[in-house]
Order: C-alpha cells, then sequence, then structure tokens
C-alpha cells in the first residue's frame, strides 16, 4: 500500500492539473488556489467512489448553475478519456481541450449541446458528448446586418460626451462634514484625538450610482436610430456607468456583455452580431415579457428602466401596456425615450403609442445624439429628486 | 457523507447525496459554504438543520441594502461610554486629570464591556462552543458589504481600531444563500465551496411533505406535491418553492381537506401563488377552464 501509495498520488495530481486544464479553457475561472482546495478536498473524500468525488470537487470549482450543468459534462468525458489512455500528459490534446479551444476562437458564451439519449431521458450515468457551438447558428443568421465602422465625427462625438452617472442618495449612511444627523460614534472617536468633544460630527447619506436597464427596440422601424442609440450606451459603459442592456426585435437578446469590449468598433460589431434578429418585426410586448420572466428578478430591483422604442407594436397594443405596468412595480421607475415623438405635431395616436404613455414614468424624444444627452440628463434630475 | 445525510434526516431533512457531500467538504476542509437556489427550496433550512445536528448555536444574519459594519459586526455602546465619563468626572476628579489617568480612562472605555457584539463578531468570538453562522440572501446587500465579507471570512479574524484584532480560535461553520437576485462577485464565491440546489424531484418533495405534515392523508398529500410539480412548468413569474407547497398542504390539513376539489384549490391556491399576476392566470376564466382545473385533471388522468 505505501510503495503503491506515492506513484498514485502523482498519477491524481497530474490527472487533476490536467483536468484544470481543461476546465480553465472551457470558461471555468479556476486558479491554484482552487487547485489547492480541490487537493485538500480530496484528502478527505472516499477516493473510492465516483460520486463524492465529482460532487465535492464541483462545489470547488463551479460558481453559477450553468456551471454546475458544464462541469458534470466534462467530467463525464475526461472520465472516459482517462479509462481510454493513461498517460494524463495527452489529455490536453483531447476533446475536451479541442473544445475548449474552439471556444476560444468563437468568442462568446459556449453553447451546450448534450448528443445522444432524449431530452431529460439521459441518466448521470448515460452517453453524453460535449460539443461547443460559437456564434449563431445558419438557420439565425437572417440578415446578416453587420457593423459598419464608427466615423470620425461619431468617434468624436462619444468621446467629447461628458456624463455623469445617476446618483441616488443612498439608505447607507456615512460621515459627512454636511451630514444631516448627529454621527455619535465619530464625535467619541474624534474627542479622543483631542481630549474632548470639540464638534459634533455628523453623518448624512451617501451617494449610489443608479443602475439602469435599457430596453433597445432594433425592429426595422427603429433602423435609423438603433446605432446612434449602441454607441450611446457604449458610451455609458465607457464611462463606468451602471447599466444593462437589452435589444428586442421578435426576440430579447442580452448585449451587457459586448459592451464589456473596449473598443466601441468591436463592442457593437458584437452586440449586432448576437442579436439574429436585427432589423425585424416588432414584438415588443413578448420581449418584456421574456425579459420580466428571465432576468425580472436579477436586473429589475433597484433599477430604472429606459425603453427606447417607437411603440409601434406589431402585436396586441394592450399587452404591451400590460407589461410596461408589470416593469414598473418591479422597477424604481420607467421612462420611454421615443425618436419618433420629435416632430412638433407628434401626438401619439396610434394605440400602441398611447397606451405606453400611460403606463410610464416619463416620455422622452430621442431622435438625435443632443435628444438623448438631455434626457439623460432629465433622468438625472428625476433621480436625484426621487427618496 | 451518509453521517452527514443521516444526521440531516434525523434532524427531519432530506438532503440529496451532492448537497450532503457539500456540506461534508465544507465542514473538513473548515470553508464556507455558498448555497443558491430559487426561493423556498431549503437554502435557510441548511443551516438551522446543521446547527441542530452539529449541537451548536445558530447565529444569524439577515442581509438588506445598506447593512454596514454596526449593525453586522460591532457597535460601541456610547450611552454607557458617555456615562462612564461622567461618572468618573463625578466620582475621581484627580484621577482622570493626570496623563496616566486619562490613558486608563480612555482603556476602560474601550473594553469589551462597552462593546456590542454583532452576529459576525458573535460568531467569531463566541462565549461558547464555535456556532454556525448563517448569512442570509447575500444577494440582498450591496457590494461594500460583500468587500467586507471577504476579509472576515478568508482570515476569520477582525481588526478593531480601539480594541486590537480578534482571531477566531475554532472557525465558525459559514453558510452563505443566495436567491440569485443578482451575481454575487466572484472574488466572494471563489473563497466559499458552492452548490445550487434546484427544485426537489417529485419523490423527494412528496418525502419532504410527508416528514414535515404527517397527518395529511398519503394520497392527499402525493396529490399536493404532483400539482406543485405541474404548477412549476408554467410560465410563472415565481415559481412555487417547497416552502409554499408545505405551506399549502398545512393549510389544506387545517380545511380537513380529504382531496383536491377544484372549489378548494382555488381558495387555496394563495398559499402556492403569491403574485397576482400569477394568480390571475392560472384562475382566468377565458374560453374553456381555468388554468388549474386542467392541471387538476392531467393528475386525476395520471392517478387513473
Amino acid at each position: 500500500m505505501n510503495e503503491k501509495g506515492e506513484p498514485e498520488a502523482q498519477v491524481l495530481v497530474s490527472n487533476l492539473l490536467a483536468f484544470f486544464r481543461g476546465l480553465r479553457r472551457m470558461g471555468f475561472q479556476v486558479g491554484r488556489s482552487e487547485f489547492f482546495t480541490a487537493l485538500e478536498a480530496l484528502r478527505v473524500l472516499p477516493l473510492e467512489e465516483e460520486g463524492p468525488v465529482r460532487e465535492g470537487l464541483r462545489a470547488v470549482v463551479a460558481r453559477s448553475p450553468f456551471q454546475v450543468r458544464l462541469f458534470n459534462v466534462a467530467w463525464r468525458q475526461y472520465g472516459y478519456l482517462l479509462v481510454g489512455i493513461r498517460a494524463p500528459g495527452l489529455a490536453s490534446q483531447t476533446l475536451l481541450a479541442s473544445t475548449a479551444r474552439l471556444r476560444a476562437r468563437w468568442k462568446g458564451m459556449p453553447r451546450v449541446v448534450w448528443m445522444g439519449g432524449g431530452k431529460g431521458e439521459a441518466g448521470p450515468g448515460e452517453e453524453g458528448l460535449l460539443t461547443i457551438r460559437g456564434g449563431q447558428s445558419p438557420s439565425e443568421s437572417l440578415k446578416g446586418g453587420g457593423w459598419s465602422p464608427l466615423t470620425r465625427q461619431e468617434r468624436e462625438e462619444m468621446e467629447a460626451m461628458a456624463l455623469q452617472p445617476l446618483w441616488r442618495r443612498s439608505r447607507r449612511r456615512k460621515t459627512h462634514p454636511k451630514g444631516d444627523e448627529w454621527d455619535p460614534s465619530a464625535t467619541l472617536r474624534r474627542s479622543l484625538q483631542k481630549g474632548e468633544a470639540w464638534e459634533l460630527a455628523r453623518k448624512g447619506r451617501i451617494q449610489r450610482k443608479e443602475r439602469t436597464v435599457w430596453i433597445c427596440d432594433v425592429s426595422g422601424s427603429m433602423e435609423p436610430y438603433s446605432r446612434m442609440v449602441l454607441r450611446f450606451l457604449h458610451t455609458l459603459h465607457r464611462r463606468k456607468i451602471p447599466l444593462e442592456a437589452f435589444v428586442v426585435s421578435t426576440r430579447l437578446t442580452r448585449i451587457t456583455p459586448a459592451l464589456k469590449e473596449g473598443d466601441a468598433d468591436r463592442a457593437l460589431g458584437e452586440a449586432v452580431g448576437a442579436a439574429p434578429d436585427w432589423s425585424g418585426g416588432t414584438r415588443l410586448a413578448r420581449g418584456l415579457k421574456a425579459l420580466r420572466l428571465e432576468w425580472g428578478h436579477r436586473v429589475l430591483r433597484g433599477a430604472g428602466v429606459v425603453l427606447v422604442t417607437d411603440g409601434l407594436e406589431g402585436e396586441d397594443p394592450s399587452g404591451l401596456r400590460e407589461e410596461a405596468a408589470r416593469l414598473r412595480r418591479w422597477a424604481r421607475w420607467v421612462v420611454w425615450l421615443n425618436p419618433a415623438s420629435a416632430g412638433p405635431g407628434y401626438r401619439p395616436l396610434a394605440r400602441g403609442p398611447a397606451s405606453l404613455q400611460k403606463a410610464v414614468d416619463g416620455v422622452w424624444p430621442a431622435h438625435n445624439w443632443e435628444a438623448l444627452v438631455s434626457a439623460w440628463e432629465k433622468m438625472q434630475t428625476m433621480v436625484a429628486g426621487s427618496l | 457523507m451518509e453521517a452527514v445525510q443521516g444526521a440531516l434526516r434525523r434532524e427531519g431533512y432530506v438532503a440529496e447525496a451532492s448537497l450532503a457531500t457539500a456540506i461534508y467538504l465544507t465542514l473538513a476542509l473548515e470553508r464556507p459554504l455558498f448555497l443558491e437556489g430559487e426561493p423556498g427550496v431549503g437554502k435557510t433550512e441548511v443551516a438551522k438543520v446543521l446547527a441542530d445536528a452539529l449541537a451548536r448555536p445558530l447565529i444569524r444574519l439577515q442581509c438588506y441594502e445598506g447593512i454596514d459594519r454596526q449593525s453586522a459586526l460591532y457597535e460601541w455602546n456610547f450611552p454607557k461610554q458617555m456615562l462612564h465619563i461622567r461618572l468618573a468626572e463625578a466620582f475621581a476628579g484627580e484621577a482622570v486629570q493626570g496623563e496616566g489617568g486619562r490613558r486608563r480612562l480612555e482603556e476602560d472605555l474601550f473594553s469589551r464591556e462597552f462593546l456590542l457584539r454583532r452576529p459576525l463578531l458573535a460568531a467569531i468570538d463566541p462565549e461558547g462552543p464555535a456556532p454556525v453562522l448563517l448569512i442570509d440572501e447575500v444577494d440582498r446587500s450591496d457590494e461594500e458589504f460583500e468587500a467586507f465579507l471577504l476579509e472576515l471570512l478568508s482570515d476569520f479574524q477582525v481588526t478593531i481600531p480601539e480594541m486590537g484584532t480578534v482571531r477566531a480560535a475554532e472557525k465558525p461553520v459559514v453558510i452563505l444563500t443566495s436567491n440569485r437576485t443578482r451575481e454575487v462577485h466572484d472574488a466572494l464565491k471563489r473563497r466559499c465551496l458552492y452548490h445550487w440546489i434546484d427544485y426537489h424531484s417529485f419523490a423527494k418533495e412528496l418525502e419532504i411533505v410527508m416528514g414535515k405534515v404527517p397527518h395529511l392523508p398519503p394520497q392527499l398529500a402525493a396529490r399536493v406535491c404532483q400539482f406543485a410539480q405541474k404548477l412549476r412548468e408554467e410560465p410563472l413569474f415565481k415559481k412555487p418553492g417547497v416552502a409554499e407547497t408545505l405551506h399549502w398542504a398545512e393549510a389544506l390539513l387545517a380545511l380537513g381537506a380529504r382531496q383536491l376539489e377544484p372549489q378548494l384549490v382555488e381558495e387555496t391556491l394563495g398559499c402556492l401563488l403569491k403574485y397576482r399576476d400569477d394568480l390571475e392566470m392560472m384562475t382566468a376564466k377565458g374560453e374553456g377552464s381555468p388554468e388549474y382545473r386542467k392541471i387538476l385533471q392531467e393528475i386525476e388522468m395520471l392517478s387513473l
């Protein structure tokens, strides 16, 4: 046992190293500290049983429900691999690693497809192969809208914009010379320095950046404005203003990850690429519903919602109003930026816009860059004045 | 692991193997456990049951937006300190005058006597055995507090400027829960073991209901669980968790129900669905019968 013990441990460690390398390429953030935690976990786990070891390592490595699923598949595949080939060094040349490499080539979240076995029927021990598809599936690359590079003027416009975040007074209090409340703790602390209480320290509410959730209609009728709105969003993001961005045409796409890219052309190109339905029809109500059900709990609480749309709904307009009213209940506020409302004689007569107008806190024009900036300033006033 | 599972079961908690493994590792490696899952799947219950099973006290910290050091960690008892100064001045006038006297007074002021220990400090520096610390709904707190937790959870020590560093002699068992209303920062998750609690399977849910509401007729319990499982397949804003199922089962028991009558179900549906939108959707009398009746019929078909 003792003689065998050494090499066994070595094999274990190198297997684990190779497995971690695979995981890292699949997008798991596992580093040295996770590795040592995993080793510690292995020390106390019964190594002869597969279940506890898998679940234990998963508890160390995974950090979201999606990663839990991904880990299960990776583990199974790595298991097959080890049974087939003994030398762990080969692990980097395997399917697991190569699929991960493919993933790195195509940006974005890997889409995991389980092959073999119907949906739901495959038990934990069933066959399962992991393939990762990147980018769009062929059926969805409808228009291939594409993104033409920013012009010089557009870039200058974006760089020149000096915008402040939406400051909101938080409930959190902090010692502050102009605070509105006595801070006994700070008073006493200061009195210690000087031997006596010379001044009453005060505390007041701190300011916090309000998060906004942007829902941008990118249907055909909004075509002339979508590009500008996206540029605006990217600029906000570059100014470290917290936001979540979704685009909606016939379906809902979250483009926040794309905005994280520093270069505007690349970021916006990716955002456009992420939404297969760019410049399609309008199913705004459906998009809002999807947002509420899928993302509602996560992004709406404590945030303000900005709807950018002309309000021309392809489907039942009363549905749009209902959804907007529901959003209103979840978010702190909902405003509607309407590019179509710029004309002096504009009145929301179509049923869609008319009903939407009643359900939101404010309707402002957004037909050009200046209008967007001034709408943002109005939001600032609104947020600063609340609470 | 079987021991953990068994111990939890004795306390009336049905844990699947993977959760038992995660708890076992938490105990063995002395690492915090980060539990995530939809509301009402029994995250908080894990900590309570664990405390009972280990015979350790449970310290609970409920997070909210704006939670700060004073309410989470410690605070000085200012009124008492002020009073102490006054008393010292009144009764020992000269003693406070000199340099030495003042220092002594300061030491007095910032001693344990004047420290109000909030949950986190109480967990690190307990009076009895190391407790089970439950930090509930971390996702509700703000980022400042998360960063503050980081420091605490990696070293299990706290520095109180006026007093010095307090280090945990024995590390407490820490359980963090999150409803995933927002993503908790990666740095916090890195210091923890992670476990995702999913909605329970029918068999497990039935076991839980039978365990917690023992007087409910078994047949009705099965129907109740089937109904809850079916309900989760609907596009609801908030799907009912096990907590809601239990709540409903208790309500039905209190009403003396023998089987799921449509009328009764409609009246008690509020136990399962807590949002008006959801309730309206399930009970709306559009064309044909309302949604919940369809589910009832499906269940009838299944049991035939």
